[in-house]
C-alpha cells in the first residue's frame, strides 16, 4: 500500500510539476512586466518634477531679471533697461502659467502657486508704478531707496514661497527617484527569479526528456527480447510441429509397408498350403483314404478363409490410411447404387428397399460407399431368411441431432453383446446361421470415426435390428 | 516356332503352383525361371548369368511379380521398357497385391495386363490357363523388326 501510495505521489508530481513551474515562470514574468511598466511611470514622474523644478528656477531669474531692469531704468533712464524689463515681465507671466500648468496634478503645488501669485503679480504691478514714476519725474534718490525698501521685503517673501515651492518639488523628485530605484530593483529581482525559474525548469524538462527516453528505449529493449523470445518459441513449436508430423509420415509409411507385406508375404505360404492340399485331392485322390482327403479339405479351407480374413484386414486398415475429404454427397442415390449391386449379387429381388428421398451430407465420398456397402450388405445377409424382407434407409432427430439409420426386419440380435457388434471379428452369430468374418461393423465404426461421428446398434433377436449413425461432430450437427 | 515364357518369381512354392498350373491348362511351351529383377534383366539384356545370350530371341510373353529382392518389379518394366529391344516386350503383372497405387503405377509404367494371384489353386490354374492361352495363343506379338531395331 505504501509504496503504491508513494508511486501516485511521484505520478502526481511528475503530472502537475511541469504545470505548476510554467504557472510559476508566468506569475513572475507579469510582475516583471509590470515593474518595467512602474519604472517607466515613475520615470516619467522624475521626468515631469525635473522640467517643474526647470520652470520654477526660470521663474526666479525671470524675478531677478526685471528687478535689475527697473533698478537699472530708474538709474539710467536708458530705454534698453525698459524693454528689458518688458521682456522680462512678459517671461515671467508665461513661466508662472507653465508650472502652474505643470503642477495641475498636485493640489499642494496648486495651493502654493495660489500663494505666490498675487505676490508675483503685485511685484509687477508696484515696479510698473515705479517705472511709470521715473518716467515722468526723472531720477529721485528718496524716491528710489523707498522703493528698493519696499521692494527687497516683497521680494523675500517672494524668494521665500518660491524657495517653499521649489523645495516642495525637490522633496517629490527625490520621492520618485526613489520609487523608480525601488521599481528598477523589483524589475531587476523579477527578471532574476524569471531567468532562473526558466533555467531550473528548461533543467527540469532536459531531465526528464532524458529520462523518458532512457525509460522508452528500456522499454523498446524489453519488446524487442520478448519478439526475439516469441520467435524462439514459435521456431521450437514449428520445428516440433515438423518432428511430430515427419514421426507420423514414416508411422504411416510403416504402416504402409506393412500391410503390403501382410497381404503379399502371407498370402504367398497361404497360397502355398492351399494349394498343393488341393493338388493333393485333385491330382492324387486314389492315394488317400476318406478320411485324409477330408483333413486335406480342411487345410484347404482354412488357408482359404484366412487368406480372406488377410483381405478383409488389409481393407480396414485401408479405411484408416486413406485420403480424407469432404463432398457433398446424395446418400440417397448412393444407397440405391449399392442395393442394386447386392441384388445383382445376391439376386434376390423379394427384398423392399425404402429410401428416404434427398438424404445428402458432407463426406468422404469412397469412404462413405464402403459403409453403404458395408450397412446394407448386413441388412441383406440378416434378411436372407425373412419372409417379405425389408430394408429401410433414412434420417430422424434424436435429441436435436440429426442421425442416419439403416434398418432391418431380419434376424437381428440379442441387446445384451450390442457391444461386440463394432469389435473386429465380433459376431453374434455362427457361420451355420449367416457366413461372415465379423469385420464388416468394425470397418463401419473406423469410416464414422473418420468423420467425427457416433455410430450404434439397435435390435431384438427375430425383429430385426437398426444401426445409428452421425457423420459431423455433434457440434458441427449439419445433416442437410 | 518356340515360344519361351519367362517367369519373374522368387518364392519356390509360387514358382510350383504356377508351372504347374501351365502344364495344367496344357501349356507346353518353355518357361524360364528367374529369381528376381537383377536376373529377369540379365535374361533379356544377355548380361551376367546370361552373357552372351542371343538378345534377339525374346520370350513371347513375361510374367512379372512385383516384390522382388534386389530390382523390384516395377523397376523391371521400367527399364523393360525404356530399352529399344524390349519396349514392345508384353509384360503381365502377376502379384498377390491388389493395392490400387500398384495397379496404377503397373499400368502407367507400360504393363500390358496386371493379374491378381489367387489363393486358391484351381482359381489360380484358372487364372494362368486363361493367360497362357491368350498370350501364347491368340496373341499376335510384336514384329520381331520393331524389337529389334
Amino acid at each position: 500500500m505504501m509504496r503504491v501510495g508513494s508511486a501516485d505521489l511521484a505520478r502526481h508530481v511528475d503530472s502537475l510539476g511541469p504545470w505548476v513551474a510554467l504557472g510559476i515562470l508566468g506569475l513572475v514574468l507579469g510582475l516583471g512586466a509590470r515593474s518595467t511598466l512602474l519604472v517607466v511611470g515613475n520615470s516619467a514622474w522624475v521626468e515631469h518634477s525635473h522640467q517643474v523644478i526647470e520652470a520654477l528656477d526660470e521663474l526666479a531669474l525671470d524675478v531677478s531679471v526685471t528687478m535689475s531692469a527697473r533698478r537699472g531704468f530708474s538709474l539710467t533712464g536708458d530705454s534698453d533697461q525698459l524693454a528689458r524689463y518688458s521682456t522680462a515681465t512678459r517671461d515671467l507671466r508665461s513661466a508662472t502659467r507653465r508650472v502652474r500648468a505643470l503642477t495641475s496634478d498636485n493640489p499642494g503645488q496648486q495651493r502654493r502657486l495660489d500663494g505666490l501669485e498675487p505676490l508675483l503679480e503685485k511685484t509687477i504691478v508696484r515696479r510698473d508704478a515705479v517705472i511709470t514714476y521715473r518716467r515722468a519725474h526723472g531720477f529721485q534718490p528718496d524716491r528710489e531707496a523707498q522703493a528698493t525698501r519696499e521692494g527687497t521685503s516683497a521680494y523675500d517673501e517672494l524668494v521665500l514661497r518660491m524657495g517653499d515651492f521649489a523645495a516642495e518639488e525637490r522633496r517629490l523628485l527625490v520621492e520618485r527617484e526613489r520609487r523608480t530605484a525601488e521599481s528598477v530593483l523589483r524589475t531587476e529581482v523579477s527578471e532574476g527569479i524569471g531567468a532562473g525559474l526558466s533555467v531550473t525548469l528548461m533543467a527540469t524538462v532536459i531531465v526528464r526528456l532524458r529520462r523518458e527516453g532512457r525509460r522508452r528505449k528500456r522499454s523498446e529493449d524489453t519488446v524487442r527480447e520478448s519478439e526475439k523470445a516469441i520467435k524462439v518459441l514459435n521456431e521450437d513449436l514449428e520445428r516440433r510441429v515438423g518432428e511430430r508430423t515427419a514421426e507420423l509420415k514414416m508411422t504411416n509409411a510403416e504402416l504402409e509397408s506393412f500391410s503390403y507385406s501382410v497381404v503379399h508375404d502371407l498370402r504367398a505360404p497361404l497360397r502355398g498350403m492351399g494349394g498343393f492340399a488341393e493338388i493333393l485331392l485333385s491330382e492324387h485322390q486314389d492315394s488317400f483314404s476318406a478320411d485324409a482327403q477330408d483333413c486335406l479339405r480342411e487345410i484347404h479351407r482354412n488357408a482359404a478363409k484366412m487368406a480372406t480374413l488377410i483381405d478383409a484386414l488389409v481393407s480396414m486398415s485401408r479405411v484408416m490410411r486413406s485420403a480424407f475429404g469432404r463432398t457433398r454427397v446424395d446418400l440417397s442415390a448412393l444407397a440405391r447404387v449399392v442395393a442394386s449391386q447386392l441384388a445383382a449379387v445376391e439376386g434376390r429381388p423379394s427384398v423392399d428397399l425404402v429410401v428416404q428421398e434427398s438424404l445428402r451430407a458432407d463426406v468422404d465420398p469412397a469412404l462413405a460407399r464402403t459403409l453403404f456397402e458395408v450397412l446394407l450388405g448386413n441388412a441383406w445377409k440378416f434378411t436372407a431368411q425373412t419372409e417379405s424382407a425389408r430394408i429401410e434407409i433414412g434420417d430422424t432427430e434424436v435429441d436435436g441431432e440429426r442421425v442416419l439409420f439403416v434398418r432391418d426386419n431380419g434376424a437381428g440380435f440379442d441387446m445384451a453383446h450390442a457391444e461386440k457388434l463394432f469389435a473386429p471379428f465380433g459376431r453374434l452369430h455362427t457361420d451355420g446361421e449367416f457366413q461372415g468374418l465379423g469385420i464388416g461393423l468394425a470397418t463401419a465404426r473406423r469410416i464414422i470415426q473418420r468423420h467425427s461421428g457416433r455410430i450404434w446398434a439397435d435390435g431384438q433377436v427375430g425383429r430385426g435390428a437398426a444401426v445409428y449413425f452421425t457423420l459431423c461432430p455433434r457440434a458441427a450437427g449439419r445433416l442437410i | 516356332m518356340n515360344k519361351v515364357l519367362l517367369l519373374v518369381e522368387d518364392n519356390l512354392s509360387d514358382e510350383k503352383l504356377t508351372v504347374r498350373a501351365f502344364k495344367k491348362s496344357g501349356v507346353s511351351n518353355e518357361i524360364v525361371v528367374v529369381r528376381d529383377g537383377a536376373e529377369a534383366l540379365d535374361y533379356l539384356f544377355g548380361t551376367g548369368k546370361f552373357e552372351g545370350r542371343d538378345t534377339t530371341a525374346l520370350p513371347t510373353v513375361m510374367l512379372l511379380d512385383l516384390k522382388l529382392p534386389r530390382i523390384d518389379g516395377l523397376e523391371v518394366l521400367r527399364r523393360v521398357r525404356a530399352d529399344e529391344r524390349t519396349k514392345c516386350l508384353p509384360v503381365v503383372i502377376l502379384t498377390a497385391s491388389k493395392e490400387h497405387e500398384d495397379v496404377a503405377r503397373g499400368y502407367s509404367l507400360g504393363a500390358n495386363a496386371y493379374v491378381r494371384k489367387p489363393v486358391d489353386f484351381s482359381e489360380f490354374a484358372e487364372a494362368a490357363k486363361t493367360v497362357g492361352l491368350f498370350w501364347l495363343l491368340l496373341n499376335e506379338p510384336p514384329p520381331k523388326s520393331t524389337g529389334a531395331s
